[in-house]
């Protein structure tokens, strides 16, 4: 009874007898699968297992078909014709965070984050759900659609009666409460005041800044050394106002001439996330024609980790024959996380004191999905009287994962528990993080357990220990 | 699977049996590559009464039990076929007892190795097999495997840190052996035969491990060489001054590359080879061991010694070589390592012979292993779907292991027979030694339902059964848990 099956662990041949697919009915991949699936990014995994204890819903489920080993495994069968787009196939394709732990864990160097994406455009493509589209194309198309919804929930997000309407939807639905309790105080978006050559300083902070006055300006430094472009980040105008302000303004005292291109928007990675691939492409189009020539400039950078991870690769939205490839190609090459490109270029510390315990929670898209772990850490241990605390499972993602804390709630808010219970045991008084996504998480879970914790991008730190220094040096 | 018995099956399991195509693809392999099998099922065991009924209904309905941990082996010891269920153990996590007083701890069979290092070390205490999927795989897993690992030189492996086991054997019947004495000579040694028999004969379903005071302290040192031969003379070095490493680990040029890169540790990447030397105790012999292994690596031709500078590197350096498997795989699609072993002296010639063998069928092997210990892991990079490639790797590995025995070594060391390995065993252990393996299974599993296949094949029961209702009561296995 124990003829042990010998194939390769090649997706053409997965080692499942030829009947292994009744049930689920067999199915013809076609060849638009391998397109989806490639076979190599398929074989690369040589199911070690190193990813496992790196993977969060692996975690949440303990099923195998809940870890990136497992996953690979389901598509490997799909791109076979073993097994079809099935109920669990689906699910599980998109329980996946796509935090991409899994990549910086595997030695075998597996594109995880490619794969699950492929698998979820092959789905799109096969059986296109209209939840998704709605979500994306109404929300996200448009800027200007964008900044319209936002100011009709502002007043909403704002308000006092949100508590105890809350309290009476939890009674209906706790998972509809808590995707109230997510949306954060919206404000208005702020425009970006950037420098330029003729001024060779910061030209304006957000004026709203508590302690930061207008007239507190760093002395205007020798020359520009760079030209870079700043991506502002489509949603993040509306949750974290100032961080683009804040960004253009450390850019600015370090003699950065930062230009924010007018009509630039979302840079796509939403769609891309969801296997949209047409709509990531459409967008990353229009942010073509925003940024362009991109000829003059050294870097694009981007302060909300997510659309940096999508756009470094913004030319793997396109077909090999697209014209635009090659321009995309260009654009990605120049797009850095604003703190790894200051890091990297170097940086005046400021004199300016922030006095506070700070612990640092980083966004898979920046530390998995970009690599970048170190610069944000190096960036704050400049600021005098800061200190800097490990935080348990930084790593780890909160649950956020673009619009994953909508579509899961239960597990969401299951990360982000653990997620807080590390950030409590640190004793830090700020918590400081780098993407949207993980700011309104990480703002509804602070909010609900009535912390004290104030969470505060890297780069609105630095702008504060800057002003600080100026107005002292003044 | 007939219907029936996936309703007798559902009807025993309610929802902890899993029958959907997703979780048999899910279970079909382990990091064994070119096997696997879709299972008839999946079952996640709520207690010991569930693996005892579940064992009890494979010998009467006639199917297999796979036991499995997390998946990680490399001779194919989990990748179940069509007729077996298979039984995960990975939820049975927690750890029962840490016995500072009697230097043990009682644990159950999921615990995760790494996790099992870090809950004693915070008291002080030392539990040495590390294998390298160490943050992945499970104490019963190693158990069953009698897994090894980086620290075997000085520490030696699993079998040497098991005091007790419980177990279900095949039958249904429950094993109590072992225990918290030290001494314990009463009867045949029951844990040493569940201790590596790769879950064909028991499911351990406790495990009482033996754990040592934490060594106070460490140093660890990378050597660079030309060659492998160089660097192998410096492992003789270092035995011979009498001194035993923790850990004295060998990377050659192909594997080294690859942990660069995957890594980036900042290693010379045109290094011929690389020892990696970790030493432990008392920080006063640390210190005098760590210096005379320094002056032994360099005295042998060494390029270039450096010593880690903290602990934070020193942690980064192991995790690599941990890595190092997994690494090669960025060379091709498929990466098949082995783990010949032969006695410590005949390792340089074991490496050329490697080296020749794999010229000789134009094929990658990299070779990186446990110098101190003789266990040699060859690894073969090829693309598991050229069946020329295929053909070309096994026959270079049946030459590999031939050398391996004809230097008076094994062919294993400490992945296991599995199914990967099994055509090897006689040529290893004899005539008489597959006989009483054989006995012995045949006595413990007469219907051959638990992990069949594995290790060796049994020709098939003559089964003149009739059917379970039938059997008179005072023949069946004997009712009730222990």
């Amino acid at each position: 009874m124990t003829t042990a099956r010998v194939a390769t662990n090649a997706p053409s041949a997965s080692g499942l007898p030829p009947g292994g697919a009744r049930g689920s009915g067999r199915w013809q991949p076609g060849t638009d699968v391998a397109r989806h699936l490639p076979p190599d990014l398929l074989a690369a995994c040589i199911r070690c297992g190193f990813c496992l204890p790196t993977c969060p819903t692996y975690a949440l489920t303990g099923r195998e078909i809940s870890s990136p080993r497992g996953r690979i495994a389901l598509m490997s069968a799909v791109a076979a014709g073993e097994l079809g787009l099935s109920d669990t196939f689906r699910y599980e394709m998109h329980f996946c965070l796509d935090c991409r732990a899994c990549e910086t864990a595997c030695p075998a160097g597996v594109r995880y984050g490619t794969l699950v994406e492929g698998a979820r455009a092959l789905i799109e493509e096969r059986m296109p759900s209209r939840r998704t589209r709605l979500l994306l194309d109404v929300a996200l198309r448009s800027q200007r659609r964008l900044d319209l919804i936002a100011a009709a929930l502002r007043p909403w997000s704002r308000s006092r009666l949100r508590g105890p309407v809350r309290r009476a939807l939890a009674r209906l639905s706790p998972g509809l409460a808590w995707r109230e309790a997510l949306l954060p105080e919206l404000e208005r978006p702020r425009p970006v005041s950037v420098t330029s050559r003729e001024s060779g300083g910061a030209a304006g902070f957000p004026a709203a800044r508590r302690h930061v006055s207008g007239r507190a300006r760093p002395a205007p430094p020798p020359r520009m050394r760079a030209v870079v472009a700043l991506l502002e980040g489509c949603v993040q105008r509306h949750t974290n106002a100032g961080v683009s302000g804040d960004t253009a303004f450390v850019l600015g005292t370090n003699a950065v001439d930062v230009r924010v291109p007018e009509g630039q928007g979302c840079c796509g990675s939403l769609h891309a996330h969801a296997g949209v691939t047409a709509g990531a492409r459409e967008l990353v189009r229009r942010n073509l024609d925003a940024f362009e020539p991109l000829e003059e400039l050294d870097a694009i950078l981007v302060n909300a980790a997510g659309c940096g991870s999508f756009l470094r690769h913004a030319d793997r939205a396109f077909e090999a024959a697209d014209p635009d490839r090659a321009r995309a190609a260009l654009l990605a090459s120049k797009v850095r996380d604003a703190t790894e490109w200051l890091a990297g270029e170097g940086w005046e510390p400021p004199a300016g004191a922030v006095d506070a315990v700070a612990t640092v929670h980083d966004a898979c898209h920046l530390v998995h999905g970009q690599g970048v772990f170190d610069a944000p850490r190096r960036l704050l241990a400049s600021i005098p009287g800061l200190r800097l605390v490990p935080l348990p499972e930084s790593t780890w993602c909160c649950g956020s994962a673009g619009t994953w804390n909508l579509t899961h709630p239960a597990s969401s808010r299951a990360l982000l528990a653990r997620k807080l219970d590390h950030l409590e045991a640190t004793g830090a008084t700020l918590l400081v993080t780098a993407n949207p996504g993980c700011h309104v998480q990480l703002a509804a879970g602070l909010r609900a357990r009535g912390s004290a914790v104030r969470l505060v991008h890297p780069m609105t730190l630095l702008a504060e220990a800057y002003a600080a220094s100026s107005a002292t040096i003044r | 699977m007939s219907p029936a018995l996936l309703d007798d099956l559902r009807a025993a399991f309610g929802a902890r049996l899993s029958h959907s195509l997703e979780e048999r693809i899910g279970y079909a392999r382990d990091g064994t590559p070119l096997y696997g099998g879709l299972p008839l099922a999946v079952l996640r065991p709520d207690g010991v009464e569930d693996v005892v009924r579940l064992l009890r209904l494979a010998n009467q309905r006639g199917f297999g039990v796979v036991p499995r941990g997390s998946g990680t082996g490399l001779s194919a010891g989990a990748v179940p076929d069509e007729r077996s269920v298979v039984l995960l153990m990975g939820g049975w996590n927690r750890i029962l007892e840490i016995d500072e007083e009697n230097l043990c701890a009682w644990v159950e069979p999921g615990v995760v190795t790494a996790d099992l290092h870090r809950a004693v070390e915070s008291r002080g205490l030392f539990y040495p097999p590390d294998p390298g999927s160490m943050h992945v795989c499970t104490i019963g897993g190693n158990v069953a495997e009698n897994s090894g690992g980086l620290r075997g030189l000085k520490y030696g492996v699993t079998r040497n840190y098991v005091l007790g086991v419980e177990a279900v054997l095949p039958t249904g019947e429950i094993l109590r052996a072992g225990g918290k004495a030290v001494k314990d000579v009463a009867g045949y040694d029951l844990v040493g035969l569940v201790v590596g028999s790769e879950g064909t004969l028991a499911v351990v379903t406790r495990v009482l491990v033996r754990l040592v005071p934490r060594p106070e302290t460490s140093a660890t040192l990378l050597a660079f060489y030309p060659s492998v031969d160089a660097a192998a003379r410096a492992v003789s070095a270092i035995l011979s001054a009498r001194i035993v490493p923790v850990t004295l680990e060998f990377l050659d040029r192909t594997t080294l590359r690859c942990v660069e890169d995957h890594a980036r540790l900042g290693l010379p990447a045109d290094a011929g080879a690389l020892l990696l030397v970790e030493v432990d105790g008392r920080a006063p012999v640390v210190a005098e061991d760590a210096e005379r292994v320094e002056a032994l690596c360099a005295a042998a031709g060494a390029t270039g010694v450096v010593r880690a500078r903290d602990e934070a590197e020193a942690l980064r350096l192991k995790t690599a070589r941990r890595a190092a498997f997994s690494s090669l795989a960025r060379l091709s699609p498929t990466t098949i390592l082995e783990d010949a072993t032969v006695p410590r002296s005949a390792l340089p010639e074991m490496v050329a012979a490697v080296e020749r063998i794999a010229a000789r069928h134009g094929l990658v092997i990299g070779n990186v292993g446990h110098a101190g210990d003789g266990n040699l892991h060859p690894t073969c990079c090829i693309d598991g779907r050229d069946a020329d490639q295929v053909a070309r790797a096994h026959r270079a590995f049946e030459e590999i292991f031939r050398t391996a025995l004809d230097l008076g070594g094994t062919i294993t060391g400490e992945h296991g027979v599995g199914l990967s390995k099994k055509r090897f065993l006689a040529d290893a252990i004899g005539e008489g030694g597959m006989r009483w393996t054989r006995a012995i299974k045949r006595a413990l599993d007469p219907n051959n339902v638990l992990n069949p296949g594995k290790v060796l094949d049994l020709e098939p029961v003559q089964h003149d059964r009739p059917p379970p209702d039938s059997v008179p009561a005072c023949e069946r296995a004997p009712a009730g848990v222990a």
